[in-house]
């Protein structure tokens, strides 16, 4: 009889154990779900008949009309991107936001079920979390929020959620009544915000309280945040309602709601 | 097991231009080894296959950003991962690996002794729960290592770990699990050689 013994031995024993048992072992049968993946994925590409020309509104003027735009926003320096930039990143005068024209895809379904936010915090963790000081909104049309915390982009993102009212419409995407959401723009070098723009949807250059904005009228998709190499915040697009995007000392904050432009003007006047 | 990298290459060049049905064939490749990565996560095969849905419909809309020329199994491990972990419940509900049963032996194999099939299965069990008393990051990198021959990128894709930490991670992982097989009762009469 032999006994093995010592440690010599031991990792190469444990190697030969480990890759029988790997024979051995049964997994689960692997679930049919490719042509799931494929649904969902078609129902997403599916393009819209009722397609009408899309304008975009510059300085007030209305330029060409265009069949699917994607507005990209690039928070600090321009990241990678395939696809025209500079040239009309300078017309729009928003610092490193461009619109760029993307005819290769049609624009996604668009799903109004969740919102990833990252997790609900109170509103101590909500000033001590991000890598900002944290602005809030003073409206009185607006009620108490829920206020969620997400690690992404860097620095942190936090979004408060109004709920609707009476005062506040419920908005058909989101289902709540309000959604502001805010992260550092300067330290970010390769966050990508992308709304695709879709038909009917207007995007128009607005000046919010002397600081360059954007306001988004009509449904489109919002892709979310997403850093180049951070797999994390990937998300599939989902329905957004009217929107107001701008920055302002080095923060980037965005109103959704079913609202109309002066009301989300007046929303972002009321900033703290 | 390697996949053939030319084709998944065009696979995902048409993907990327927007043809699902290439996409849905590069599924198809793919879903056993993510549903199992996830498995191994998740413990749970209704939470693996959630895990593994959303991963590759989220890979989908990320092709965008997959550098061309890379290694596709890496990447969409990560996001495989990311999303089970996304979807780990408590411990108490994990369930063990399950071992095929001694009648399931490879065609042609000669049939052992009985006391011989006792002792393997034994020495599997053995193994098994050995495996499951470790921690989690332990279980982990064995699991990717042995039980779905990943390779090293693929395994620090799927840990979310630098690359150059897995040798030494690995090494410590089985460190540890020979100590916990060392130490397990009946352990020195398996290992007696007849």
């Amino acid at each position: 009889m032999n006994r093995r013994s010592g440690s010599g031995g031991d990792f190469f024993a444990l190697e030969a154990a480990l890759r029988d048992l790997s024979v051995h072992v049964e997994f689960p049968p692997t679930p049919a779900i490719a042509d799931a993946v494929a649904a969902r994925l078609r129902v997403a590409s599916a393009p819209d008949r009722r397609r009408r020309p899309l304008w975009i509104q510059i300085q007030g003027r209305r330029t060409l009309a265009i069949a699917v735009v994607v507005l990209v926003i690039l928070i600090g320096t321009l990241a990678a991107i395939p696809g025209t930039r500079t040239a009309i990143a300078d017309l729009l005068g928003f610092e490193g936001v461009s619109i760029e024209v993307d005819g290769s895809r049609t624009p996604p379904a668009l799903r109004f079920d969740r919102l990833d936010l990252g997790r609900a915090v109170t509103p101590a963790e909500a000033r001590r979390l991000p890598a900002f000081r944290l602005r809030e909104l003073a409206s009185a049309r607006l009620g108490t929020p829920e206020i969620y915390y997400a690690a992404f982009p860097e620095g942190g993102q936090v979004t408060f959620v109004y709920p609707a009212s009476d005062d506040l419409p419920a908005s058909e995407e989101t289902g709540v009544g309000l959604l502001f959401t805010q992260f550092r723009a300067d330290i970010i070098e390769d966050v990508v915000v992308q709304k695709n723009v879709s038909q009917g949807a207007v995007v128009e250059a607005v000046d919010v309280g002397g600081s360059q904005g954007y306001w988004v009228e009509g449904r489109h998709a919002f892709y979310g945040y997403t850093a180049e190499d951070d797999l994390d915040v990937i998300q599939e697009p989902r329905a957004a309602g009217n929107a107001l995007l701008w920055q302002d000392g080095g923060m980037t904050f965005r109103i959704e709601g079913a609202i109309t432009r002066s009301e989300a003007l007046e929303f972002a006047a009321s900033l703290r | 097991m390697e996949g053939r990298p030319l084709e998944d290459e065009e696979l995902l060049g048409l993907a990327i231009a927007g043809d699902v049905g290439a996409y849905e064939r590069l599924v198809q490749r793919y879903l056993s080894l993510a549903f199992r990565v996830a498995f191994l996560i998740t413990r749970s095969a209704a939470d693996a296959e959630e895990a593994a849905q959303e991963a590759f419909v989220k890979a989908y809309y990320a092709l965008r950003t997959f550098r061309r020329g890379s290694s596709f199994r890496p990447w969409l491990l990560a996001i495989v991962s990311n999303e089970a972990r996304n979807r780990r419940r408590s411990d108490a509900r994990r369930a063990a690996l399950a071992l095929r049963a001694a009648e399931d032996r490879p065609i042609g194999d000669a049939a052992p002794s009985s006391e011989e099939t006792v002792l393997a299965e034994e020495r599997r069990a053995a193994l098994v729960k050995a495996m499951e008393g470790l921690r989690e990051d332990d279980r982990m990198i064995i699991g990717y290592r042995y039980l779905l021959e990943l390779s090293e990128e693929e395994i620090a894709a799927a840990l979310g770990c630098p690359r150059g930490t897995v040798k030494s991670r690995l090494s410590r992982a089985m460190g540890r699990l020979r100590d916990v097989v060392a130490a397990a009762p009946g352990t020195q009469r398996t290992e007696v050689d007849l």
